[in-house]
């Protein structure tokens, strides 16, 4: 629209390009004046479309809201003039408006801070309102009409917001590539326990070997421990890998691994650290945490704190963490390379909105473009809704794992005599449907069976019935010795539901044929909660991939490639291998990609933050907002 | 996860909504006579009048995906521009439309030579990873008479007790009916109606040797006794006389006289493990077994049945399933599939 609503005052309503109010100065001066009457003005409602869900409650219905209607706002017009020549043409700009069938309607509020907030019309309607309107003509030289306006329900901002995920950590100039120990878990020397002025401290121990280890007996469900005195990093080393175990044991003496391990720096524990990368394997309770401290150490102190994280804190009785090794390392995550990656990004407003997700590789420079790869898979929902997909990272046995950082998973292993086992805590696996998907690679074409199993077991073996899940899947590859997405099949895990005890999810991979098939990473789609698209990306121009979901202007979603800078974008095409219908729902999305060759793809968000009626001042927030203008073929903004 | 449908091969693929617009979306599964496995797909489009968009041109390839997994595989036939409804068939149906004839063009009635033949002709898309059968099936002329694939296939299955069909990756194959539940239906979610009628307890088959000579082969147990006159299926061995026999035994033994299916949503099906179903993954074939429905044919509190056809209705997230047979349950018809009659 022509008038920057970051410039009309508070109180303004804007159809189109038209002043419905009459509080801004036109450019020309008009024969009349349009203004609004608040009494028969309303935004309308977003009706709820209620689907019910069939359940076995006693009273009441199980119902759940799956979309919203248009809402009709109504909008109660009238028209001042000097004479009938000048009320007709104040009726003709309304219809000019109305003509151009998709609109606007920008709406400022009354009262001062709030942002203006945008209606999109899908269609409009004026009626002519009858009553008295002799009278009104004839003494007030006045008309009045309804202007009936079909919206989308949820207002948004009259710009798009950008976001864009931090660029990956570039890994250390100079030789810090060789970890530097700086604990090896052979002395109590600078460990420090959980702080004396909150509950019973209990003094670290080592007991021989190469772990420290503290010990508390008062069943506190939260556990804590800080080594002083830490050596800095050097070599340009900026990753600090810390190594150990968490365990919990209940009245009676089952031993649980139900932890979750947090790290802080500095003088308090309270400066958080978020590891880049952190496993915690349920089968032995061993933690690998890595952590992103490019500045170094606050303080040369590390806080480790570890939380229960079973459903039944009453029952805990005694906990211990044990660490065995801090060191300071120079590259990136040890169970896979970068060309797996999830990151979180928030969605604004306070309403589901349509978006633009855009995948985009650049070289470590911050501008050149990269080629993303020839294949990038993208899998997107809200955050911390579950088990992230890779599997690597779960394995607990296989044929001998060779190291290859061309891969995306950094390593490789035939499928051959010993399977390819992997042991998932079943804590993590929300129920529901999931794709089982891998990148293989095989030395012929010629048919290949691939077995999947899946199967629940508890520390208690008598509480299961025998529940394993099977999937075959027999293809051809299309060409030898190229690696390539297979999707395996569907599976509803977990294969039973476990309550509270401690139970493992344990699937393997096979292929009938042995030694013909490598797998480099396989992952577990939740399909009930994300969703999932895989593209082809070849091509060395390949540089940006961007998903855009349905808008009024074009009613299927799309999806585009083109070079990361923003000079060439075009349709996707045939290049949608496996499609999914992307979603942005208010709070955080986490958008984990996989791309085949570089190391170093981002994510960008592009967006209108909407809102029941009313939005949010985003920036008083506190929040770092990129505006940027609704164009599907732009150039994403900034660069590193 | 919603369905997509991609349309053509090759370098010509197109989603469809790159296309155009589209809904209500029905994917019909079968399991039985005539084929088993992905049966139709119906949906519908508003297009402007006389707009035919590229891509939805006649018998194009159609293929409906859920995420990563193939859901449906077929082909779009003729099509009603003007009702803006759209009906793909499944990769099974091919069968209706394609000759048993070998490589040479030969009738042959043997099922491996006429699918790989269909396949390498380009008259079926499907693909053959198993054996079916690599002998002729028993009493199909291929001396006068050349036959669809269809009914040949539909023969072998009823001689060998099994099921032939092509599954959503184009596979086709032949194997015998689940006797394990896949899903499990909670209890409320419907009746099912059955028929006091018991049709057959014990069958009696007279057939002809190839000297003429008669004899007679029995099949079941019980009562009522019914007596089928099957030398209208010309000279036969005992094997195949029993055979045959087995096979309406099979329909009509009081197994499967249900008369109504049930339609359930995600939240009513679930796996044996407790999940609820996603329902693509629900398929005729499979068996399903309704919890706290108790089975008057033998007195479980439970009742297992086969699913003979199902409809997901993509829109309205539920699902039809009808078991197996419940539509045809005369025995004079499972009589007269098997080429003899009743006495």
């Amino acid at each position: 629209m022509g008038i920057d609503l970051s410039t009309v005052p508070a109180g303004s309503l804007i159809f189109g390009d038209t002043d419905l109010i009459g509080n801004i100065t036109p450019i020309e001066p008009l024969p009349y004046v349009i203004e609004t009457e608040a009494d028969g003005t309303t935004w309308g409602d977003a009706d709820a479309v209620v689907a019910e869900i069939r359940a076995q409650i006693l009273d009441g219905e199980v119902a759940t809201v799956s979309s919203y209607e248009n809402r009709e706002a109504t909008v109660r017009i009238r028209i001042t003039g000097d004479d009938g020549d000048a009320l007709a043409q104040g009726e003709a700009a309304l219809m000019a408006e109305i003509n151009r069938g998709r609109n606007t309607l920008a709406w400022v509020p009354l009262l001062s801070g709030a942002v203006p907030g945008v209606f999109d019309v899908v269609y409009s309607v004026l009626d002519f309102v009858s009553e008295e309107w002799d009278l009104r003509e004839k003494r007030r030289r006045q008309r009045t009409y309804t202007l009936t306006l079909a919206c989308l329900p949820f207002p948004r901002t009259e710009q798009k917001v950008l976001i864009e995920s931090l660029p990956v950590p570039s890994t250390s100039t100079g030789s810090g590539v060789t970890p530097t120990v700086i604990d090896s878990g052979n002395s109590t020397t600078n460990w420090v326990p959980q702080d004396t002025a909150t509950a019973a401290a209990e003094t670290p121990s080592w007991a021989g070997g190469a772990t420290v280890v503290v010990l508390r007996r008062s069943g506190a469900t939260r556990l804590r421990l800080s080594r002083t005195n830490l050596s800095a990093a050097t070599g340009g080393r900026q990753f600090l890998r810390v190594t150990g175990w968490g365990l919990w044991s209940a009245i009676g003496g089952k031993v649980y691994a139900q932890a979750k391990i947090g790290f802080g720096q500095g003088a308090t524990a309270s400066t958080n650290v978020t590891p880049v990368a952190y496993t915690y394997k349920a089968s032995t309770g061993r933690f690998d945490a890595l952590l992103y401290l490019p500045s170094g150490l606050s303080g040369n102190r590390l806080w480790m704190i570890m939380d229960y994280t079973g459903p039944h804190p009453a029952n805990v009785h005694h906990s211990a963490l044990g660490i065995d090794e801090i060191s300071w390392v120079g590259d990136a995550p040890f169970t896979s390379t970068t060309r797996q990656m999830s990151r979180t990004l928030p969605v604004y407003g306070s309403a589901r909105t349509e978006g633009e997700l855009e995948i985009r590789a650049l070289a470590s420079d911050g501008t050149t473009p990269e080629a993303l790869g020839a294949h990038t898979l993208v899998y997107t929902r809200a955050a911390g809704a579950g088990i992230q997909p890779p599997l690597r990272t779960y394995r607990t046995n296989g044929m001998p794992v060779v190291a290859d950082s061309t891969l995306v998973s950094g390593a490789r292993e035939p499928l051959a005599g010993t399977t390819a086992t992997f042991v998932v805590p079943a804590d993590l696996v929300k129920p529901g449907n999931y794709q089982i998907a891998a990148r293989l690679r095989c030395s012929d074409t010629n048919a290949q069976t691939l077995t999947v199993t899946a199967a629940t077991s508890t520390t208690d073996a008598s509480l299961l019935p025998s529940n394993t899940a099977t999937i075959t899947r027999t293809l051809n590859f299309a060409a030898a010795s190229t690696w390539q997405f297979v999707s395996i099949g569907d599976l509803t895990l977990p294969t039973i539901e476990t309550g509270h005890t401690a139970a493992d999810l344990t699937l393997t991979i096979a292929n009938n044929n042995a030694n013909v098939v490598d797998l480099d990473e396989a992952w577990l789609f939740n399909t009930d909660d994300g969703q999932l698209s895989l593209f082809d990306t070849s091509g060395s121009g390949v540089s940006m991939l961007r998903i855009a979901g349905a808008t009024l202007d074009r009613h299927q979603p799309s999806a585009w490639v083109g070079t990361a800078d923003g000079a060439a974008v075009v349709n996707a095409g045939p290049r949608r291998l496996w499609p999914g219908s992307h979603e942005f729902a208010p709070g955080e999305v986490e958008v984990f990609t996989v791309t085949t060759s570089t190391a170093r793809a981002r994510a960008a968000l592009r967006y209108w933050p909407r809102a029941h009626t009313h939005l949010v001042d985003l920036e008083a927030a506190g929040n770092v907002i990129t505006w940027v203008d609704d164009d599907l073929t732009a150039a994403p903004s900034g660069t590193d | 996860m919603r369905p997509s449908i991609r349309l053509g091969t090759g370098n010509d693929r197109v989603w469809l909504s790159d296309v155009a617009g589209w809904g209500n979306l029905h994917i019909q599964t079968r399991w039985g006579d005539g084929g088993s496995g992905p049966w139709e797909a119906t949906w519908e489009m508003t297009l402007p009048p006389l707009y035919r968009p590229r891509g939805l041109t006649t018998d194009i390839r159609v293929e409906i995906y859920v995420g990563s997994e193939e859901v449906f595989p077929g082909r779009l036939p003729d099509t009603d521009w003007n009702a803006g409804e759209f009906s793909a068939l499944g990769a099974v149906r091919e069968g209706e439309e394609a000759v048993a004839i070998n490589g040479a063009g030969a009738t042959t009635a043997t099922p491996n030579t006429f699918i790989d033949a269909g396949i390498s002709r380009g008259a079926l898309t499907w693909v053959r990873r198993t054996s079916i059968s690599a002998v002729s099936v028993a009493d199909v002329d291929t001396t006068d008479g050349i036959h669809f694939i269809q009914p040949v296939m539909d023969a072998y299955a009823d001689g060998a007790g099994l099921r032939w069909g092509v599954n959503a990756r184009r596979e086709v194959f032949a194997s015998a009916d689940p006797t394990t539940p896949a899903w499990y239906i909670i209890p409320g979610s419907g009746e099912l109606g059955t028929s006091t009628d018991r049709m057959v307890g014990k069958l009696y088959g007279r057939w002809r040797n190839t000297a003429g000579t008669p004899a007679t082969v029995t099949s079941g147990v019980g009562l009522p006794e019914v007596p089928v006159d099957l030398t209208t299926r010309g000279a036969l061995t005992s094997t195949a006389a029993q055979s045959i026999l087995n096979g309406i035994g099979s329909k009509a033994v009081s197994t499967k006289n249900f008369t109504n299916g049930l339609e359930v949503d995600s939240s009513q099906i679930i796996s044996p493990g407790g999940t609820p179903a996603a329902l693509h993954r629900v398929r005729a074939g499979q068996m399903v077994r309704c919890l706290a429905l108790r089975d008057e044919r033998n007195g479980l509190p439970w009742t297992d049945f086969v699913i003979g056809s199902t409809d997901w209705d993509v829109d309205a997230r539920t699902i039809s399933l009808t078991p197996i047979d419940a539509e045809e349950r005369d025995l004079a018809t499972f009589v007269e599939e098997a080429g003899g009659k009743l006495s």
